[in-house]
Protein backbone atom coordinates (compact mmCIF):
# COMPACT_ATOMS: atom_id res chain seq x y z
CA UNK A 1 0.00 0.00 0.00
CA UNK A 2 1.38 3.36 -0.95
CA UNK A 3 0.71 6.88 0.13
CA UNK A 4 -1.73 8.54 -2.25
CA UNK A 5 -1.27 12.21 -3.03
CA UNK A 6 -4.85 13.39 -3.35
CA UNK A 7 -3.75 16.93 -4.20
CA UNK A 8 -1.75 15.65 -7.12
CA UNK A 9 -4.68 13.58 -8.33
CA UNK A 10 -6.91 16.66 -8.38
CA UNK A 11 -4.05 18.70 -9.89
CA UNK A 12 -4.21 21.35 -7.19
CA UNK A 13 -1.78 22.61 -4.57
CA UNK A 14 -1.93 22.06 -0.85
CA UNK A 15 -3.49 25.41 0.01
CA UNK A 16 -6.31 25.09 -2.52
CA UNK A 17 -9.58 26.59 -1.32
CA UNK A 18 -12.73 24.44 -1.06
CA UNK A 19 -13.93 26.27 -4.16
CA UNK A 20 -10.74 25.29 -6.06
CA UNK A 21 -11.19 21.69 -4.99
CA UNK A 22 -14.78 21.65 -6.13
CA UNK A 23 -13.82 23.14 -9.46
CA UNK A 24 -10.92 20.75 -9.99
CA UNK A 25 -13.06 17.76 -9.03
CA UNK A 26 -15.89 18.75 -11.35
CA UNK A 27 -13.51 19.27 -14.23
CA UNK A 28 -11.77 15.91 -13.81
CA UNK A 29 -14.98 14.03 -13.06
CA UNK A 30 -16.37 15.34 -16.32
CA UNK A 31 -13.25 14.26 -18.16
CA UNK A 32 -13.08 10.73 -16.78
CA UNK A 33 -16.75 10.02 -16.12
CA UNK A 34 -17.42 6.36 -17.00
CA UNK A 35 -20.58 7.32 -18.85
CA UNK A 36 -18.52 9.48 -21.17
CA UNK A 37 -15.71 6.95 -21.56
CA UNK A 38 -17.41 3.68 -22.44
CA UNK A 39 -15.14 0.63 -22.42
CA UNK A 40 -12.18 2.65 -21.17
CA UNK A 41 -10.74 0.99 -18.10
CA UNK A 42 -8.01 3.56 -17.54
CA UNK A 43 -10.57 6.37 -17.46
CA UNK A 44 -12.64 4.37 -15.01
CA UNK A 45 -9.64 3.89 -12.71
CA UNK A 46 -8.82 7.56 -12.93
CA UNK A 47 -12.43 8.47 -12.16
CA UNK A 48 -12.32 6.37 -9.00
CA UNK A 49 -9.12 8.08 -7.87
CA UNK A 50 -10.62 11.50 -8.51
CA UNK A 51 -13.70 10.57 -6.50
CA UNK A 52 -11.62 9.28 -3.64
CA UNK A 53 -9.51 12.42 -3.63
CA UNK A 54 -12.64 14.54 -3.60
CA UNK A 55 -14.18 12.44 -0.84
CA UNK A 56 -11.22 13.33 1.36
CA UNK A 57 -10.38 16.87 0.34
CA UNK A 58 -13.92 18.21 0.13
CA UNK A 59 -14.65 17.14 3.69
CA UNK A 60 -12.92 19.60 6.08
CA UNK A 61 -12.55 16.97 8.80
CA UNK A 62 -11.07 14.37 6.51
CA UNK A 63 -8.85 16.90 4.80
CA UNK A 64 -7.49 18.04 8.17
CA UNK A 65 -6.76 14.46 9.16
CA UNK A 66 -5.15 13.72 5.82
CA UNK A 67 -2.99 16.86 5.96
CA UNK A 68 -1.99 16.16 9.54
CA UNK A 69 -1.33 12.46 9.37
CA UNK A 70 -1.21 11.84 5.69
CA UNK A 71 2.47 11.12 5.48
CA UNK A 72 2.23 9.10 8.66
CA UNK A 73 -0.76 7.22 7.42
CA UNK A 74 0.46 3.85 8.64
CA UNK A 75 -0.46 4.92 12.15
CA UNK A 76 -3.92 5.90 11.11
CA UNK A 77 -5.35 2.87 12.83
CA UNK A 78 -3.99 4.01 16.15
CA UNK A 79 -5.68 7.32 15.70
CA UNK A 80 -8.90 5.48 15.14
CA UNK A 81 -8.38 3.51 18.30
CA UNK A 82 -7.68 6.71 20.17
CA UNK A 83 -11.35 7.42 19.83
CA UNK A 84 -11.61 9.45 16.69
CA UNK A 85 -15.00 9.24 15.15
CA UNK A 86 -15.13 7.02 12.11
CA UNK A 87 -16.51 9.35 9.60
CA UNK A 88 -18.49 7.55 6.98
CA UNK A 89 -18.78 9.38 3.74
CA UNK A 90 -21.98 11.32 3.56
CA UNK A 91 -24.57 9.77 1.31
CA UNK A 92 -24.73 12.86 -0.77
CA UNK A 93 -21.06 12.84 -1.63
CA UNK A 94 -20.70 9.20 -2.48
CA UNK A 95 -23.97 8.33 -4.12
CA UNK A 96 -23.79 11.10 -6.63
CA UNK A 97 -20.69 9.58 -8.11
CA UNK A 98 -21.61 6.33 -9.68
CA UNK A 99 -24.70 4.84 -8.16
CA UNK A 100 -25.43 1.20 -8.75
CA UNK A 101 -21.88 0.39 -9.69
CA UNK A 102 -20.08 2.05 -6.87
CA UNK A 103 -19.05 -0.37 -4.18
CA UNK A 104 -16.69 -0.31 -1.25
CA UNK A 105 -13.89 -1.94 -3.20
CA UNK A 106 -13.78 1.17 -5.29
CA UNK A 107 -11.92 2.97 -2.56
CA UNK A 108 -8.25 2.25 -2.11
CA UNK A 109 -6.73 0.39 0.82
CA UNK A 110 -5.05 3.62 1.71
CA UNK A 111 -8.41 5.31 2.10
CA UNK A 112 -9.80 2.44 4.17
CA UNK A 113 -6.84 2.36 6.52
CA UNK A 114 -7.16 6.05 7.20
CA UNK A 115 -10.88 6.64 7.19
CA UNK A 116 -12.44 3.24 7.73
CA UNK A 117 -14.96 1.72 5.33
CA UNK A 118 -15.26 3.22 1.92
CA UNK A 119 -18.08 4.75 -0.02
CA UNK A 120 -20.92 2.61 -1.15
CA UNK A 121 -24.29 4.09 -1.81
CA UNK A 122 -26.07 3.21 1.40
CA UNK A 123 -27.26 6.46 2.82
CA UNK A 124 -29.74 7.31 5.46
CA UNK A 125 -33.40 7.56 4.66
CA UNK A 126 -33.17 5.36 1.60
CA UNK A 127 -33.26 1.97 3.28
CA UNK A 128 -36.75 1.09 2.20
CA UNK A 129 -36.29 1.73 -1.47
CA UNK A 130 -35.73 -1.05 -3.92
CA UNK A 131 -32.73 -0.74 -6.11
CA UNK A 132 -31.47 -2.86 -8.98
CA UNK A 133 -28.08 -4.51 -8.49
CA UNK A 134 -25.07 -3.70 -10.64
CA UNK A 135 -24.62 -5.38 -14.00
CA UNK A 136 -21.57 -7.63 -14.27
CA UNK A 137 -19.45 -8.16 -17.33
CA UNK A 138 -17.46 -11.32 -17.96
CA UNK A 139 -15.37 -12.65 -20.81
CA UNK A 140 -15.33 -16.25 -21.89
CA UNK A 141 -12.44 -17.47 -24.00
CA UNK A 142 -13.28 -20.20 -26.46
CA UNK A 143 -11.60 -21.90 -29.39
CA UNK A 144 -13.11 -21.71 -32.84
CA UNK A 145 -13.07 -25.50 -33.01
CA UNK A 146 -15.12 -25.58 -29.76
CA UNK A 147 -17.91 -23.37 -31.03
CA UNK A 148 -18.40 -25.52 -34.12
CA UNK A 149 -20.69 -27.53 -31.91
CA UNK A 150 -23.16 -26.52 -29.22
CA UNK A 151 -21.58 -27.01 -25.85
CA UNK A 152 -22.22 -26.57 -22.17
CA UNK A 153 -19.94 -24.69 -19.83
CA UNK A 154 -20.12 -23.76 -16.19
CA UNK A 155 -19.11 -20.26 -15.18
CA UNK A 156 -18.50 -19.22 -11.60
CA UNK A 157 -19.44 -15.64 -10.91
CA UNK A 158 -19.53 -14.31 -7.36
CA UNK A 159 -19.52 -17.86 -5.99
CA UNK A 160 -22.58 -18.77 -8.03
CA UNK A 161 -22.30 -21.48 -10.65
CA UNK A 162 -24.02 -20.67 -13.86
CA UNK A 163 -24.60 -23.39 -16.41
CA UNK A 164 -24.37 -21.96 -19.86
CA UNK A 165 -25.36 -23.57 -23.12
CA UNK A 166 -23.36 -21.99 -25.87
CA UNK A 167 -25.08 -22.54 -29.20
CA UNK A 168 -22.86 -23.54 -32.10
CA UNK A 169 -21.87 -20.63 -34.30
CA UNK A 170 -21.42 -17.85 -31.73
CA UNK A 171 -19.40 -14.96 -33.10
CA UNK A 172 -16.17 -13.54 -31.76
CA UNK A 173 -17.11 -10.54 -29.63
CA UNK A 174 -20.75 -11.58 -29.29
CA UNK A 175 -22.29 -10.76 -25.93
CA UNK A 176 -25.16 -12.57 -24.27
CA UNK A 177 -27.18 -11.29 -21.35
CA UNK A 178 -27.99 -13.58 -18.47
CA UNK A 179 -30.73 -11.99 -16.50
CA UNK A 180 -30.46 -11.86 -12.73
CA UNK A 181 -26.86 -13.04 -12.36
CA UNK A 182 -25.38 -9.61 -11.66
CA UNK A 183 -24.96 -7.93 -8.30
CA UNK A 184 -27.68 -8.29 -5.71
CA UNK A 185 -30.36 -5.64 -5.58
CA UNK A 186 -30.84 -3.50 -2.52
CA UNK A 187 -33.81 -3.98 -0.21
CA UNK A 188 -35.36 -6.67 -2.34
CA UNK A 189 -34.73 -4.86 -5.61
CA UNK A 190 -34.02 -6.97 -8.70
CA UNK A 191 -30.53 -8.36 -9.20
CA UNK A 192 -28.40 -6.92 -11.97
CA UNK A 193 -27.65 -8.85 -15.12
CA UNK A 194 -24.56 -10.69 -16.25
CA UNK A 195 -23.16 -9.92 -19.69
CA UNK A 196 -20.90 -12.63 -21.08
CA UNK A 197 -18.74 -11.72 -24.00
CA UNK A 198 -17.26 -14.49 -26.10
CA UNK A 199 -13.68 -14.12 -27.19
CA UNK A 200 -13.02 -16.72 -29.84
CA UNK A 201 -9.51 -17.69 -30.74
CA UNK A 202 -8.98 -19.27 -34.10
CA UNK A 203 -7.16 -22.56 -33.64
CA UNK A 204 -7.95 -23.81 -37.13
CA UNK A 205 -6.48 -23.26 -40.58
CA UNK A 206 -9.71 -21.64 -41.73
CA UNK A 207 -10.58 -17.97 -41.84
CA UNK A 208 -14.11 -17.31 -40.59
CA UNK A 209 -16.24 -14.54 -42.05
CA UNK A 210 -19.68 -14.71 -40.51
CA UNK A 211 -20.91 -18.22 -41.27
CA UNK A 212 -18.56 -18.80 -44.17
CA UNK A 213 -15.10 -20.31 -43.98
CA UNK A 214 -12.17 -19.68 -46.26
CA UNK A 215 -9.18 -21.91 -46.82
CA UNK A 216 -6.24 -21.99 -49.19
CA UNK A 217 -5.22 -25.36 -50.54
CA UNK A 218 -1.99 -26.15 -52.34
CA UNK A 219 -2.31 -27.98 -55.64
CA UNK A 220 0.74 -29.48 -57.28
CA UNK A 221 1.62 -28.27 -60.75
CA UNK A 222 0.86 -31.55 -62.53
CA UNK A 223 -2.61 -31.98 -61.01
CA UNK A 224 -3.37 -28.38 -61.94
CA UNK A 225 -2.29 -28.96 -65.53
CA UNK A 226 -3.58 -32.46 -66.08
CA UNK A 227 -6.55 -32.43 -63.71
CA UNK A 228 -7.19 -34.98 -61.00
CA UNK A 229 -8.40 -35.33 -57.46
CA UNK A 230 -7.34 -33.50 -54.31
CA UNK A 231 -8.34 -33.79 -50.66
CA UNK A 232 -9.54 -30.66 -48.94
CA UNK A 233 -9.93 -30.32 -45.14
CA UNK A 234 -13.29 -29.25 -43.70
CA UNK A 235 -14.24 -28.50 -40.08
CA UNK A 236 -15.56 -32.02 -39.55
CA UNK A 237 -13.36 -34.07 -41.83
CA UNK A 238 -12.21 -34.04 -45.43
CA UNK A 239 -13.75 -33.91 -48.87
CA UNK A 240 -12.41 -35.02 -52.20
CA UNK A 241 -12.58 -32.54 -55.05
CA UNK A 242 -12.15 -33.12 -58.75
CA UNK A 243 -9.91 -30.68 -60.58
CA UNK A 244 -10.41 -30.10 -64.27
CA UNK A 245 -7.29 -29.96 -66.49
CA UNK A 246 -5.77 -26.48 -66.66
CA UNK A 247 -6.91 -25.33 -63.21
CA UNK A 248 -5.51 -21.84 -62.56
CA UNK A 249 -3.95 -20.66 -59.34
CA UNK A 250 -6.31 -18.53 -57.16
CA UNK A 251 -9.36 -20.34 -58.55
CA UNK A 252 -12.05 -20.21 -55.89
CA UNK A 253 -14.66 -22.90 -55.43
CA UNK A 254 -17.63 -22.86 -53.09
CA UNK A 255 -18.57 -25.92 -51.10
CA UNK A 256 -22.14 -25.34 -50.07
CA UNK A 257 -23.00 -26.15 -46.46
CA UNK A 258 -19.41 -26.96 -45.48
CA UNK A 259 -18.90 -23.70 -43.60
CA UNK A 260 -19.66 -22.76 -40.00
CA UNK A 261 -22.94 -23.58 -38.23
CA UNK A 262 -25.45 -20.73 -38.34
CA UNK A 263 -26.15 -19.39 -34.85
CA UNK A 264 -29.38 -20.77 -33.43
CA UNK A 265 -30.42 -22.34 -36.73
CA UNK A 266 -29.80 -25.97 -36.08
CA UNK A 267 -28.59 -28.02 -39.00
CA UNK A 268 -27.86 -24.96 -41.14
CA UNK A 269 -24.36 -24.12 -42.21
CA UNK A 270 -22.52 -21.45 -44.14
CA UNK A 271 -20.27 -22.26 -47.10
CA UNK A 272 -16.62 -23.16 -47.41
CA UNK A 273 -14.62 -21.28 -50.02
CA UNK A 274 -11.53 -23.08 -51.21
CA UNK A 275 -8.84 -21.17 -53.07
CA UNK A 276 -6.36 -23.25 -55.04
CA UNK A 277 -2.72 -22.27 -54.86
CA UNK A 278 -0.74 -23.93 -57.60
CA UNK A 279 2.72 -24.85 -56.37
CA UNK A 280 5.59 -24.28 -58.75
CA UNK A 281 8.47 -26.64 -57.90
CA UNK A 282 11.45 -24.69 -56.55
CA UNK A 283 14.18 -27.22 -57.13
CA UNK A 284 14.11 -29.46 -60.15
CA UNK A 285 16.46 -32.16 -61.32
CA UNK A 286 18.48 -31.97 -64.52
CA UNK A 287 16.14 -34.46 -66.11
CA UNK A 288 13.07 -32.46 -65.16
CA UNK A 289 14.75 -29.31 -66.42
CA UNK A 290 15.44 -30.94 -69.78
CA UNK A 291 11.84 -32.03 -70.05
CA UNK A 292 10.54 -28.56 -69.15
CA UNK A 293 12.83 -27.08 -71.80
CA UNK A 294 11.39 -29.49 -74.30
CA UNK A 295 7.87 -28.41 -73.28
CA UNK A 296 8.86 -24.76 -73.56
CA UNK A 297 10.19 -25.29 -77.06
CA UNK A 298 7.03 -27.06 -78.10
CA UNK A 299 4.90 -24.17 -76.88
CA UNK A 300 7.16 -21.38 -78.23
CA UNK A 301 7.29 -22.87 -81.71
CA UNK A 302 3.55 -22.94 -81.88
CA UNK A 303 3.34 -26.67 -82.28
CA UNK A 304 0.61 -26.87 -79.70
CA UNK B 1 -51.99 -4.71 -10.05
CA UNK B 2 -48.69 -3.15 -11.03
CA UNK B 3 -46.40 -5.62 -12.86
CA UNK B 4 -43.40 -6.57 -10.70
CA UNK B 5 -40.95 -5.33 -13.31
CA UNK B 6 -42.33 -1.79 -13.07
CA UNK B 7 -40.60 0.77 -10.89
CA UNK B 8 -42.63 3.72 -9.80
CA UNK B 9 -41.37 7.10 -10.93
CA UNK B 10 -42.07 8.40 -7.45
CA UNK B 11 -39.77 5.79 -5.88
CA UNK B 12 -37.07 6.36 -8.46
CA UNK B 13 -37.12 10.12 -7.95
CA UNK B 14 -37.10 9.79 -4.19
CA UNK B 15 -34.06 7.52 -4.34
CA UNK B 16 -32.12 9.73 -6.68
CA UNK B 17 -33.22 12.97 -5.08
CA UNK B 18 -34.67 14.41 -8.27
CA UNK B 19 -37.96 15.91 -9.24
CA UNK B 20 -40.31 13.87 -11.38
CA UNK B 21 -40.45 16.79 -13.81
CA UNK B 22 -36.94 15.84 -14.93
CA UNK B 23 -38.08 12.34 -15.88
CA UNK B 24 -40.93 13.74 -17.94
CA UNK B 25 -38.53 16.12 -19.66
CA UNK B 26 -36.36 13.14 -20.59
CA UNK B 27 -39.47 11.44 -21.90
CA UNK B 28 -40.41 14.48 -24.00
CA UNK B 29 -36.91 14.44 -25.48
CA UNK B 30 -37.47 10.83 -26.45
CA UNK B 31 -34.70 9.56 -24.17
CA UNK B 32 -36.80 7.19 -22.09
CA UNK B 33 -40.22 5.57 -22.10
CA UNK B 34 -42.65 5.94 -19.25
CA UNK B 35 -45.56 3.60 -18.71
CA UNK B 36 -48.82 4.94 -17.40
CA UNK B 37 -50.86 2.68 -15.15
CA UNK B 38 -53.87 3.32 -12.99
CA UNK B 39 -51.60 3.53 -9.98
CA UNK B 40 -49.37 6.16 -11.53
CA UNK B 41 -46.33 6.44 -13.77
CA UNK B 42 -43.74 3.71 -14.02
CA UNK B 43 -40.43 2.80 -15.57
CA UNK B 44 -39.92 -0.66 -16.98
CA UNK B 45 -37.04 -2.55 -15.40
CA UNK B 46 -35.37 -2.75 -18.80
CA UNK B 47 -35.22 1.05 -18.94
CA UNK B 48 -33.77 1.42 -15.45
CA UNK B 49 -30.07 1.34 -16.36
CA UNK B 50 -30.60 3.91 -19.08
CA UNK B 51 -32.62 6.13 -16.78
CA UNK B 52 -29.86 5.96 -14.18
CA UNK B 53 -27.33 6.90 -16.79
CA UNK B 54 -29.41 9.94 -17.77
CA UNK B 55 -29.65 11.02 -14.14
CA UNK B 56 -25.90 10.55 -13.62
CA UNK B 57 -25.14 12.69 -16.64
CA UNK B 58 -27.58 15.34 -15.43
CA UNK B 59 -26.36 15.39 -11.83
CA UNK B 60 -22.68 14.48 -11.98
CA UNK B 61 -21.88 16.65 -14.96
CA UNK B 62 -24.31 19.47 -14.26
CA UNK B 63 -25.86 19.13 -17.70
CA UNK B 64 -29.22 20.42 -18.82
CA UNK B 65 -31.70 17.80 -20.11
CA UNK B 66 -30.93 19.04 -23.63
CA UNK B 67 -27.21 18.60 -22.91
CA UNK B 68 -27.93 15.04 -21.78
CA UNK B 69 -29.73 14.44 -25.07
CA UNK B 70 -26.70 15.64 -27.04
CA UNK B 71 -24.34 13.46 -24.96
CA UNK B 72 -26.55 10.40 -25.41
CA UNK B 73 -26.59 10.98 -29.15
CA UNK B 74 -22.83 11.24 -29.29
CA UNK B 75 -22.37 8.23 -27.03
CA UNK B 76 -24.54 6.22 -29.40
CA UNK B 77 -22.30 7.27 -32.26
CA UNK B 78 -19.15 6.42 -30.29
CA UNK B 79 -20.53 3.00 -29.49
CA UNK B 80 -21.37 2.40 -33.13
CA UNK B 81 -17.89 3.50 -34.21
CA UNK B 82 -16.23 1.36 -31.54
CA UNK B 83 -18.15 -1.67 -32.76
CA UNK B 84 -17.29 -0.93 -36.36
CA UNK B 85 -13.67 -0.41 -35.43
CA UNK B 86 -13.55 -3.68 -33.51
CA UNK B 87 -15.08 -5.63 -36.32
CA UNK B 88 -12.65 -4.08 -38.80
CA UNK B 89 -9.68 -4.92 -36.56
CA UNK B 90 -10.95 -8.48 -36.27
CA UNK B 91 -11.33 -8.78 -40.04
CA UNK B 92 -7.89 -7.38 -40.63
CA UNK B 93 -6.32 -9.77 -38.14
CA UNK B 94 -7.93 -12.75 -39.85
CA UNK B 95 -6.37 -11.96 -43.19
CA UNK B 96 -3.00 -10.84 -41.84
CA UNK B 97 -2.13 -14.34 -40.67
Amino acid sequence: MEFIDYYKILEINKNASPEDIKKAYRKLARKYHPDLNPNDKSAEAKFKQVNEANEVLSDPEKRKKYDQYGKDWKHAEEFEKAGQRQSRPSGQASSKAYSGHYTEEDFSDFFSSMFGGGGGFQSSGKENLKYKGADYKAELQLKLSDVYQTQKQTLTVDGKNIRLTIPAGVEDGQTIKIRGYGGEGMNGGPSGDLYVKFVIKNDTGFVREGNDLYVKVNVDLYTAILGGEITVPTMDGKVKLKLSPGTQSDTKVRLKGKGFPIYKEEGKFGDLYVTYKVEIPKNITEQEKALFEQLAKLRNHGTI
Amino acid sequence: MVPSNHISIHTFCQYHGIESRLIFTFQELGLVEIVEEEAGFFLEEEALSRMEQLVRLYKDLNLSPEGVEVVMGLLGKIEQLQEENLSLIRKLRKWEK
